[in-house]
């Protein structure tokens, strides 16, 4: 509050404007968008693992990224909407690879791995190669909100509000693809259809969410866990609730990781790991229902 | 007497599934029960008949009507099945479960249930016995009552037909008795049509109206039990040696159990 104080030229006035208030709502809107595309990856894929990763998000957003970066930096200022590009299409991809009367989670997550290691593997053969211009893509693939401002929000707010809210519709069928295949068609549902849309809906999340923030990891996979755990699955609260604790948990991080090892800035992907990963360790020891 | 389904000419091959030339007649308002040894492509038949499965060759008519012809929405409205208790299921009260053989019913942006949608399920549990478990969570319930909780929610979907792949597979006797008697005084009391994959032959012959037994993914025969079930019935499609005696309406098998020589 003391900020206001100041005035209009106030120098702390500039910084909690110009950098901490977009930084702040931008990691509020990637951790939603990535809280709530796993949460639905989790039921559609019947795959508790299940993440943005598994439908080729990271790897298809890393290679466009990279590419973007080392290969044609001179259009790196296109860098959300080439590595939204890739999300989008890999996930794609990946389920046209699954399908055969039907793509079953099984195999979206089989083809996802196939299509990953692949791309991954492009993307590592650019570093080699590359290896003189690798640095300025670093920070990028470790996810992190440093520098994010009014730009990188005014991109990837429509698509986060508009995917977000596309959530509502989805929160039935996904609660209905819990009861499994079978029973949800007799229930008059169109499985097939739905899942797709599902799984298209959360690429478009995570796709926004990479697009602007580069790699963030585990928010994810542990975020949806985490409100299962103290709400239980019906979807009607999982998907609020995980977009909350998702926005919550990446602006925690990201203020952690930007003050507490001063002057250094780490990544905010970085710190989310070394949280997140003992976190899921934790919860594959503990006894009781992760996702059953 | 008219009939809810007719199967036609059953065609279909794959891998372990099979079935071949299948003609069957499904009477209204009937318990009609599916019988054959393990393999024999009961529950195969089950998901034809449901429209699971699309079968190589065949046609299936519901109420006289070919099943292709009815849309996603009028089948959910006719005809459902439970499938056997395999699929694990979220954590939901029995309310929740029960609620979402409401499912069919639901339009676009009506996310709550209607005072009609209560009082369908309040009507179910009360026919299921479940009532006074509404609350509770569905994985704490003992097995019988998680299987009435699922008929329940069948039920609650509101179809002219029920189809039952093994609902009395996993429980213990008396819950087997208490399942069987539960469907046998909803189907006396509102007419549904019930068809049932069942492995106890006796309960078959003692509830249902009519039966189909399958051997080898062929119609081995169909008929009322009582006069269906015979020594020669279970020579020829279970492939063993027993006698059947009756007590009253009961049938009891007898196995000829051969006497083995030896040991002490």
């Amino acid at each position: 509050m003391a900020v206001w104080l100041y005035g209009q030229e106030s120098v702390y006035r500039t910084i909690v404007m110009d950098l901490r208030v977009p930084r702040v709502l931008v990691g509020l809107l990637v951790g939603a968008c990535l809280a709530a595309s796993g949460a639905l990856l989790q039921g559609v894929m019947k795959n508790p693992l299940a993440d943005p990763g598994i439908i080729g998000v990271s790897a298809g957003g890393g290679l466009t990224a990279m590419i973007t970066m080392v290969i044609l930096p001179q259009f790196s200022y296109l860098l959300p909407i080439t590595a939204f590009a890739g999300a989008f299409i890999t996930a794609i991809v990946i389920y046209v690879m699954a399908w055969e009367r039907g793509a079953s989670p099984v195999k979206i997550v089989l083809a996802g791995v196939a299509v990953n290691a692949l791309l991954g593997a492009f993307t590592n053969g650019i570093m080699v190669i590359f290896s003189d211009r690798v640095q300025a893509v670093l920070p990028w693939l470790s996810g992190g909100l440093n520098g994010r401002s009014w730009h990188h929000l005014e991109f990837m707010a429509p698509y986060a509000i508009i995917g977000l809210l596309l959530c509502l519709f989805a929160i039935q069928p996904a609660n209905l693809l819990l009861l499994g295949d079978d029973s949800a068609r007799l229930l008059g549902q169109r499985v097939e259809l739905q899942r797709f849309m599902i799984i298209m809906l959360a690429a478009l999340l995570a796709g926004t969410a990479v697009s602007v923030a580069g790699l963030v990891g585990f928010v994810g996979l542990v975020v949806p866990h985490m409100i299962r755990l103290l709400i239980g699955e019906d979807y009607r609260f999982l998907i609020p609730f995980s977009m909350l604790g998702g926005g919550v948990l990446v602006v925690f991080a990201d203020t952690v990781a930007r003050s507490w090892f001063d002057p250094i800035e780490l990544p905010v992907g970085i710190l989310l790991a070394v949280l997140g990963a003992p976190f899921f360790l934790y919860l594959l020891k503990r006894k009781g229902p992760v996702l059953s | 007497m008219t009939n809810a389904i007719e199967a036609s000419g059953i065609q279909l091959n794959r891998g372990h599934f099979r079935l071949e030339d299948v003609h069957i007649s499904i009477p209204a308002g009937q318990l009609t029960a599916i019988v054959g040894p393990n393999g024999s492509g009961k529950s195969t038949l089950l998901r034809i008949l449901v429209r699971l499965l699309q079968p190589d060759q065949g046609q299936v008519s519901v109420h006289g009507r070919p099943a292709a012809k009815y849309s996603l929405r009028e089948w959910s409205h006719t005809i459902t099945m439970l499938p056997q208790l395999k699929e694990s299921l979220p954590q939901l009260t029995v309310r929740e479960l029960v609620a979402y053989g409401r499912a069919p019913y639901k339009k676009r942006f009506q996310p709550l249930q209607s005072a009609e949608d209560q009082a369908i399920l309040d009507q179910v549990m009360q026919w299921t016995g479940i009532s006074m478990y509404a609350d509770r969570m569905f994985h704490t319930l003992s097995g019988g009552e998680q299987q009435r909780a699922r008929i329940a929610m069948a039920l609650a979907q509101q179809t002219d037909i029920v189809l039952l792949d093994e609902p009395t597979t996993f429980l213990d006797i008396a819950h087997q008795f208490e399942v069987m008697d539960m469907l046998h005084r909803i189907n006396r009391e509102t007419g549904l049509t019930i068809v049932m994959v069942l492995h106890d032959l006796q309960q078959a012959a003692a509830y249902c109206d009519y039966m189909i037994a399958l051997r080898q993914g062929r119609l081995a025969a169909s008929g009322h039990p009582m006069e269906l079930l015979n020594d020669d019935f279970i020579r020829n499609i279970y492939g063993m040696n027993a006698t059947i005696q009756f007590e009253g309406k009961y049938p009891v098998i007898l196995p000829e159990i051969p006497h083995h020589s030896g040991g002490r």
